[in-house]
């Protein structure tokens, strides 16, 4: 008995093309549960995290976006056989049915927000701080130092919130759902938005005018069309 | 003010996103937990290779040619 790999869920009826292939060229197939069709591939054991396969179990979730709204499955998931997967499936077909009415005719668009190239990195969350750099008996040095770390750990942290809040307000009106993600230098946040498919070119258009408050430097980038993976789980 | 981003930056960008949602985001099917928590190490060290692909394909390779000045007006083609 084999093992299989599901890459995404969808209603039943969007069967995979003959010719999609996914992880390590292993052809893609439908497997019926209820209402529900998982596209799998016959894989005989877990397969190992390599960034190969992560664009290959990508590829097969974005066709399928193609013709339908996908619920992506994270990157990993195998199971040891077809009835293991369906017992799955139907212990969660109540929040997967959910989820796909969620995201249902949408798409994840991302954009990242990147602190200007000329801003210096302040220190690492969790470092050990400042080491004064000569001696200072009364520590006063050591103290200023650590006071300018935290400065700029707050002044950091402020113009996060900005940008993240700035970018909210531009883009509530396109998007029905929203999920913020706070980066390390030199990134600020990354937000993705679940958007209806007929208002791709209105998310970006509004972006194109995008200003944080108080005229801040930040670089944006934007990601998508995405099958709707920030979307389908809690 | 809001700056262009280079496409190299793009790019960059748009692997760490297709990262971070393959990997972190899509519906955790009812068994995996299980797996997951046998495995833990094993989840870390794949974790920690694919992190380490990600930053070396940040970098130049080390054998990579210099970048080249081309005269204005002209274009790269087959030599």
């Amino acid at each position: 008995m084999s093992g299989v790999y599901p890459y995404c869920i969808v209603s039943t009826g969007h069967d995979p093309p003959p010719w999609l292939t996914g992880l390590d060229g292993r052809t893609v197939q439908g497997h019926d549960v209820g209402s529900l069709t998982v596209w799998v591939s016959e894989c005989e054991e877990s397969p190992s995290l390599d960034l190969e396969r992560v664009a290959q179990h990508h590829e097969v979730v974005r066709r399928a976006a193609i013709s339908t709204t996908p619920v992506p499955v994270r990157f990993g998931a195998w199971a040891p056989g077809r009835s293991t997967l369906s017992r799955r499936i139907e212990r969660g077909r109540e929040d997967l049915e959910a989820a796909l009415a969620r995201v249902s005719g949408c798409v994840e668009l991302g954009v990242t927000g990147m602190g200007a190239s000329d801003t210096p990195a302040p220190a690492a969350v969790g470092s050990p701080g400042p080491t004064p750099e000569g001696p200072s008996p009364d520590g006063r040095a050591y103290l200023r130092a650590l006071s300018r770390v935290y400065a700029e750990r707050r002044g950091r942290r402020e113009r996060q919130d900005a940008v993240a809040r700035d970018l909210h307000s531009l883009l509530e009106d396109v998007s029905r759902a929203e999920r913020v993600r706070y980066l390390r230098p030199p990134g600020l946040v990354a937000l993705a938005h679940l958007v209806a498919r007929e208002d791709e070119l209105r998310y970006r258009g509004l972006l194109d005018g995008f200003t944080p408050t108080g005229g801040a430097a930040c670089r944006l980038h934007v990601t998508g069309p995405w099958p709707p993976y920030s979307f389908v789980a809690p | 003010m809001t700056e262009h981003a280079s496409s190299r930056d793009d790019a960059q960008v748009s692997l760490v996103e297709l990262v971070n949602r393959v990997v972190d985001r899509g519906v955790v099917l009812s068994g995996e937990i299980t797996i997951s928590v046998a495995d833990v190490d094993l989840l870390l060290v794949g974790l920690r290779l694919l992190l380490s692909s990600v930053d070396r394909l940040e970098r130049p390779a080390e054998d990579d040619p210099p970048p080249r000045v081309l005269p204005a007006g002209s274009e790269e083609g087959i030599p």
